[in-house]
């Protein structure tokens, strides 16, 4: 038996509170798509591997792949069937982490998968294993305006906590201490210096500097503001790139990422594989955003400072006034 | 496409000398499922580790896999069929060892592999290692009154030699030294100390305790002597439990075993892969044997001592007078 080559997968590449769940969520319910929950498996060459950072992790990581292949494999996340999805990947531990994706893909075949998982931006070694497993990927960087982004991380350190305390990611994502190119984060930082424009200047840097090398046609940089103020335009456009259907029907679709069978919580044993604010309110609310400014003081910086020269620069490169 | 899920399997766990190759193989002779020949996969995370250990071991342990694979992906077992199996397991070594199991059970599906490696029992990891590769999996505990165990191990030593001298396994089995939770032999024991009560009190516990967080549904305790005095009875219960047909039919193929292509000798170069003595004489007859006792001295110690008061508590939970 053979196999037909794999469709190219699309990679949603994006600094966590960007709109990516959302987004990848719209994606991956085009017809001629299938969107995965976040199966973090670009963090290791192989899926022991993935298995063993999975067990160290501050929250319930492989619940992603664990409901992807309950659902892909065993036909629904049932109880029964997350179980039957632990064994499955346990069997399958000799495999690179890219043949684990292939095999999810070619169980979702003939349509493209979506793949998002927020982890693979922090570090370029994990950017570089996908893009080396998967050289015909097409990319979509997706990026928020950073005053809109650290606002949200900010807010998810309320809104999002585990056994009381913020959870670690979004401490993370806030305690960069400098813009240095792969700088990571250092969360023994002051609560009081916190200040996400670090990590959204670090993050957008690392996706911008890892496609450099791949060809135009192979990436697009969207705003997620643009496709939640006009989603008809902006899904129109990505489909189109994408060389899918753009008819109207394909587009009402993604315009339920609600639809999506990851949009909810899962059974006991893998409840989460994504992020938990969108999938306790997965509903696409299209409306304009309030039109944020790169000028003026940041309100969690006492001392009333405004944004860092290059994060103004690369934010207006996105084409953020 | 990735290969459609395999069914549940069945795994028949027992302390060697109980009855497992002849009942496991009646299994495996009903028409919907499939008895493979003793493999001893969960000794080894990975088919390479899984090799390492045959070759080092004083039985020709790789026999069970060799047959299996010739027969089921070769067609039939010959020295040729084996020769070839030997390079296609060889090529497979980076597999888990789950996974190499579950290659053989779809090739076989949708009949249910029926699986009895009694090396399992004898080490907590081997049983997680099982319990974690095939969570869905369904288990017999198949036990045996210790008294015929303890005196079929013995026999087995001067009845099952090896190069002139009892097979290392059942030396082993006659020298625990205690009783203690995860014991292990310790062959350096004297021959005049050697008491297979020991073993048979920790080999079950080590079953127990593993089977003792599964729901009712996957597990069924059945006492060996109950299916050779009374079979249509006990393999009618057996099929009813796994909701697989129960007709007369069905039935009288286990009464068979000595059908199943492992309960033979093997091809020149892989002979074994089960007990040696069930494939000298494969056939089943059933016989009501004379009832066992719990008191009374045993005849192998010298002291005219009388089972522990831990191994007469275990037997009675086991059902035996």
């Amino acid at each position: 038996m053979s196999f037909a080559p794999l469709k190219t997968p699309l990679f949603v590449l994006g600094a966590p509170r960007s709109f990516t769940s959302v987004v990848s969520a719209m994606l991956g319910q085009h017809p001629e798509m299938y969107g995965l929950p976040e199966v973090q498996l670009s963090l290791s060459d192989t899926v022991v591997g993935w298995w063993n950072v999975c067990a160290q992790a501050s929250f319930p990581m492989a619940d992603g792949l664990v409901r992807a292949v309950a659902e892909l494999i065993y036909g629904g996340q049932t109880e029964e069937n997350v179980l039957r999805a632990q064994g499955w990947i346990r069997r399958r531990f000799h495999l690179s982490s890219g043949r684990m994706l292939e095999l999810l893909a070619e169980a979702a075949a003939p349509r493209i998968i979506v793949e998002k998982t927020p982890g693979t931006v922090y570090n370029r070694l994990f950017l570089q294993r996908f893009g080396a497993m998967f050289p015909d990927a097409r990319y979509l960087h997706l990026v928020r305006h950073p005053r809109g982004n650290a606002e949200s991380v900010l807010k998810a350190m309320n809104d999002l906590q585990l056994f009381g305390a913020p959870m670690q990611w979004v401490i993370d994502l806030a305690s960069y201490p400098t813009i240095e190119p792969n700088q990571l984060p250092d969360s023994r930082y002051k609560a009081e210096e916190l200040d996400p424009q670090k990590g959204w200047y670090v993050l957008n840097q690392n996706i911008r500097s890892f496609l450099r090398g791949v060809p135009a046609e192979r990436k697009m940089v969207v705003r997620g503001e643009d496709v939640i103020s006009d989603p008809d335009k902006m899904l129109r456009e990505i489909a189109g790139w994408l060389g899918l259907g753009t008819d109207s029907e394909a587009i009402a679709a993604m315009k339920h990422p609600e639809q999506s069978p990851y949009a909810r919580l899962g059974p006991p044993g893998a409840k989460y594989g994504n992020d938990l604010l969108f999938i306790k309110d997965p509903a696409l609310r299209p409306g304009r955003a309030k039109t944020l400014s790169l000028e003026g003081p940041l309100g969690w910086k006492k001392d009333g400072a405004g944004f860092l020269p290059e994060v103004k620069k690369l934010a207006i490169q996105f084409g953020y006034p | 496409m990735p290969s459609a899920p395999i069914p549940p399997i069945l795994s028949v766990m027992g302390a060697p000398r109980s009855f497992t190759s002849l009942v496991s193989t009646m299994i495996g002779q009903h028409p919907q499922m499939y008895g493979l020949p003793e493999i001893q996969f969960f000794m080894a995370d990975t088919v390479g580790e899984f090799w390492d250990i045959c070759l080092l071991a004083p039985a020709p342990m790789g026999d069970g896999l060799l047959r299996a694979v010739a027969q089921i992906i070769f067609g039939e077992q010959t020295e040729e069929t084996v020769q070839r199996a030997r390079g296609w397991i060889r090529r497979r070594t980076p597999l888990t060892t789950g996974r190499m199991l579950e290659l053989l059970a779809e090739r076989v599906a949708p009949r249910i592999v029926v699986e009895k490696s009694t090396g399992t029992g004898y080490n907590r990891k081997f049983l997680a290692r099982c319990g974690a590769m095939f969570p869905d999996s369904r288990y017999i505990h198949l036990v045996r009154h210790p008294r015929g165990h303890s005196q079929s191990v013995l026999k087995g030593m001067k009845e099952m030699q090896w190069n002139g001298r009892p097979m290392q396994w059942l030396i082993d089995l006659a020298s625990y030294p205690t009783i203690e939770p995860g014991q292990l032999p310790d062959s350096r024991n004297k021959v005049d100390e050697l008491d297979p009560q020991k073993s048979w009190y920790v080999l079950n516990q080590n079953i127990r305790n593993f089977l003792r967080p599964l729901p009712p549904e996957r597990k069924l305790l059945v006492r060996g002597e109950d299916v050779v005095s009374n079979p249509d009875e006990a393999l009618l219960r057996i099929a009813a439990w796994m909701g697989l047909r129960t007709d007369a039919e069905a039935i009288a193929a286990m009464k068979r075993p000595e059908d199943s292509p492992y309960a033979c000798l093997g091809p020149p170069s892989a002979q074994y892969g089960n007990d040696g003595l069930f494939i000298n004489d494969p056939v089943f007859r059933p016989s009501k044997g004379k009832a066992q006792s719990l008191d009374g001295p045993l005849g192998w110690r010298k002291d005219g001592a009388e089972f522990m008061p831990e191994i007469k508590k275990l037997a009675l939970e086991f059902g035996y007078a």
